[in-house]
């Protein structure tokens, strides 16, 4: 499938768009693309600085587990390798980077064992009466939500209740509320409208609220 | 007044910055008359806050040497016969 375009074989000889004494951290993601084209070591090098934390971060927010996380990370820079030649630039190298990353993790997902099911978001959203008032079986919240929030130990709680969300939900809110791109980043990534993103973010982050609500009641068996 | 449904509705489009000044002006009129609302609204805030702490500063170590050799074998093999190297390592000859 792919050809060489200079026909050298020899990508090592092939003429860079800049010099090899530019530094490529002086580079910005659309100036490093033709030399990741090229194979150049150093751009794949300054690549993986920008963006290895960053995608394993990710990787680990949809995945929930260290393991799949980094062979999460090696599909996505393998997938970068592999399809450069044919990146076009129509969106930015960090949308692309963000789509390979949630492709690879959503294929592991699916691979996954029944048990690790993901809990149906309408159990966790609130609930109202007629005339537009909230129904709520447990009082509101509680300052122990608050410094159960805080406490920093249980993020592993956090992490549980995210993986818990269906995947499609899991995308947007881990793209958005736990790596802070915009929703505009996160639209163009999951192929998704701006208001479709805000619609999945609104219900995961309510959703996720109800459990941290839930667990400090003990009314939720989490 | 808006209900209080209809202000949890637009609780993330507040939170994004998305209502225009009139929208957001019926929503802090309701959020001035409403605890209960504010107290949600404030408790998706801590919520987000908490979230936003998951994020990873780095990577194992072992993780950020492996991609390393990962890129040398394949910008090697990419070198030598225009093709990506699959995931398992080769075996290749190594000087003794
Ligand atoms: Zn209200």
């Amino acid at each position: 499938m792919e050809t060489d375009a200079m026909g050298t074989g020899r990508t090592a000889e092939l003429p860079l768009p800049v010099g090899r004494s530019v530094p490529r951290s002086a580079l910005s993601d659309a100036q490093l693309v033709p030399l990741l084209k090229a194979a150049d070591e150093a751009a794949y090098e300054e690549l993986l600085r920008r963006y290895e934390t960053k995608i394993f971060s990710l990787a680990r927010g949809l995945t929930r587990n260290d393991t799949d996380a980094q062979d999460v990370l090696q599909e996505a820079c393998l997938s970068v390798f592999k399809h450069i030649k044919s990146f076009k630039g129509q969106s930015s190298l960090s949308t692309w980077i963000y789509r390979i990353t949630a492709n690879a993790a959503l294929m592991r997902l699916r691979g996954r064992k029944k048990d690790e099911r993901s809990v149906p978001i309408d159990d966790y959203l609130p609930q109202f009466d007629d005339t537009g008032h909230r129904v709520a079986a447990l009082p509101d919240w509680h300052p122990a939500v608050d410094e159960m929030l805080l406490n920093k130990e249980l993020g592993g709680l956090l992490r549980r209740w995210i993986s818990e969300l269906e995947p499609d939900y899991r995308l947007v809110f881990v793209m958005r509320d736990q790596e802070g791109l915009s929703n505009e980043e996160v639209a163009a990534a999951l192929n998704l409208s701006v208001p479709a993103v805000k619609s999945r973010l609104h219900r995961a982050r309510l959703y996720l609220r109800e459990r941290a609500k839930r667990y400090v009641y003990g009314g939720g068996g989490d | 007044m808006q209900s209080c449904r209809e202000v949890i509705d637009l609780l993330t489009e507040y939170l994004e910055g998305g209502l225009a000044a009139e929208g957001r002006r019926a929503f802090d009129a309701h959020m001035a008359l409403c605890p209960a609302c504010l107290e949600f609204l404030e408790s998706v805030r801590k919520t987000r806050a908490a979230v936003s702490e998951l994020r990873s500063s780095d990577l194992p170590a072992e993780m950020h040497r492996n991609l390393r050799d990962f890129l040398k074998r394949n910008l090697r093999a990419k070198a030598k016969n225009g093709r990506a190297a699959r995931r398992a390592p080769r075996k290749r000859s190594r000087p003794s």
